[in-house]
């Protein structure tokens, strides 16, 4: 196309000339341009995507499960709160597929979440005690900022969170050693 | 006159004395008011947590290794396996069957009922502490347990509602961190004693 515009411009006028490469510049900015969909653009517009999509096949999953009545489907809405569904949405996973946080604080959360399986909350079980010495690291209660122990270990306490949906604040207090937990200092709300 | 003064002397004597032990055996010797505060928020908790845990193992619509765990968690509630939970009938309100914790929490999970029904409720947790003779303090958490059991079949439906005390001990103990011996209070809960059963 370039080349018909050059043998054009040579057998016509001047002003014709520079109008082909106007046209030529015009094809160069058009195909470097910064107005074209940026890469980074396109991969969050896929995340969107995979999100509504996500959380299209959760709804349907939820749907689809004969054992789920309706009232258990609004309990799921309730477990999940809308922080805990932004936390899942924002790391572009599952309920089903979830993978353990930074966070101890946010781990815990995860646990009280009853829509997430087995095999998820065995993982984050799993995240949360290698990040202690060892499974019977004791877990300190604190009420009103004082230590009100009753000889728990991580091990159980992770079990009870799951069963009970505590929600916990881990005090920044807590004793470490060599990068491992040694004694769990926490707040029950 | 004499012998009266003596004997005031003699009985202000006694209620000193008296006051002495009774200071030793005091919590309040050992603790701060806002420890014993703090534990008694705590053991309303070790209370509630049992209360969930015995709904949950109750409960058959939930799956048996969730019941299974129920009934461990709560177990170690407890300062030991040893401790008791009185258990009553309406039928028999005075007689009273002692059962081991974990072996009255499995008898609770396999009810011949197709639905079984516990609630706890007016928690009253009593403001004191009293020191045993073994050395452990003692307070007690009064509740009123709801328990309904339905059947499908002719015998219908059973409920009561029975008044129980559940003992909050609060044991110090001795641990080493390195090569330094420490102490610490800890709060378990003890024996589960029935006070009164009625029609629910």
């Amino acid at each position: 196309m370039i080349e018909v515009i050059l043998k054009t411009s040579r057998n016509t006028h001047n002003a014709t000339r520079i109008t082909g490469l106007i046209f030529i510049v015009i094809g160069l900015v058009i195909q470097f341009s910064p107005f074209k969909e940026k890469k980074s653009d396109r991969i969050e517009n896929t995340n969107i995507i995979n999100e509504n999509y996500i959380d299209q096949s959760v709804q349907r999953e939820e749907r689809n499960n004969p054992s789920e009545n309706e009232n258990s489907k609004v309990e799921i809405m309730d477990d999940i709160s809308k922080n805990e569904r932004s936390t899942i949405e924002q790391r572009n996973i599952s309920p089903s597929q979830i993978e353990a946080p930074n966070s101890l604080e946010e781990c815990f959360k995860l646990l009280t979440i009853t829509s997430i399986q087995e095999n998820s909350k065995n993982n984050l079980k799993n995240s949360i005690l290698s990040r202690f010495k060892d499974s019977n690291v004791e877990v300190v209660k604190y009420n009103n900022n004082i230590p009100t122990p009753d000889g728990t270990t991580i091990e159980d306490y992770i079990e009870a969170v799951i069963n009970s949906g505590k929600k916990i604040i881990i005090r920044s207090d807590s004793e470490k050693s060599e990068g491992k937990i040694t004694k769990l200092h926490i707040e029950e709300i | 006159m004499k012998i009266k003064f003596t004997l005031v002397i003699f009985l202000l004597n006694i209620f000193c004395s008296y006051g002495q032990v009774t200071d030793t055996n005091s919590i309040a010797m050992l603790l701060k008011p806002e420890q014993i505060e703090a534990f008694r928020t705590q053991a309303q908790k070790s209370v509630n947590d049992l209360a969930r845990y015995m709904e949950t193992m109750v409960d058959k619509s939930n799956e048996t290794a969730k019941r299974d765990k129920a009934v461990s968690l709560a177990v170690k509630l407890f300062r030991t396996e040893d401790n008791i939970v009185e258990v009553s009938s309406v039928k028999n309100p005075s007689e009273k069957k002692i059962l081991k914790i974990r072996v009255y929490f499995n008898k609770i999970k396999i009810l011949p009922y197709s639905k079984v029904t516990i609630k706890w409720y007016d928690i009253y947790l009593a403001p004191h502490f009293t020191k045993g003779t073994d050395g452990r303090y003692y307070g007690v958490a009064t509740i009123l347990q709801k328990f309904e059991g339905k059947t499908n079949n002719e015998l219908g439906k059973y409920s009561d509602i029975t008044k129980k005390n559940i003992q909050i001990i609060l044991e110090k103990t001795e641990y080493f961190e390195g090569l330094d011996k420490k102490e610490k209070w800890i709060l378990k809960l003890g024996d589960i004693t029935v006070v009164e059963t009625r029609n629910g």
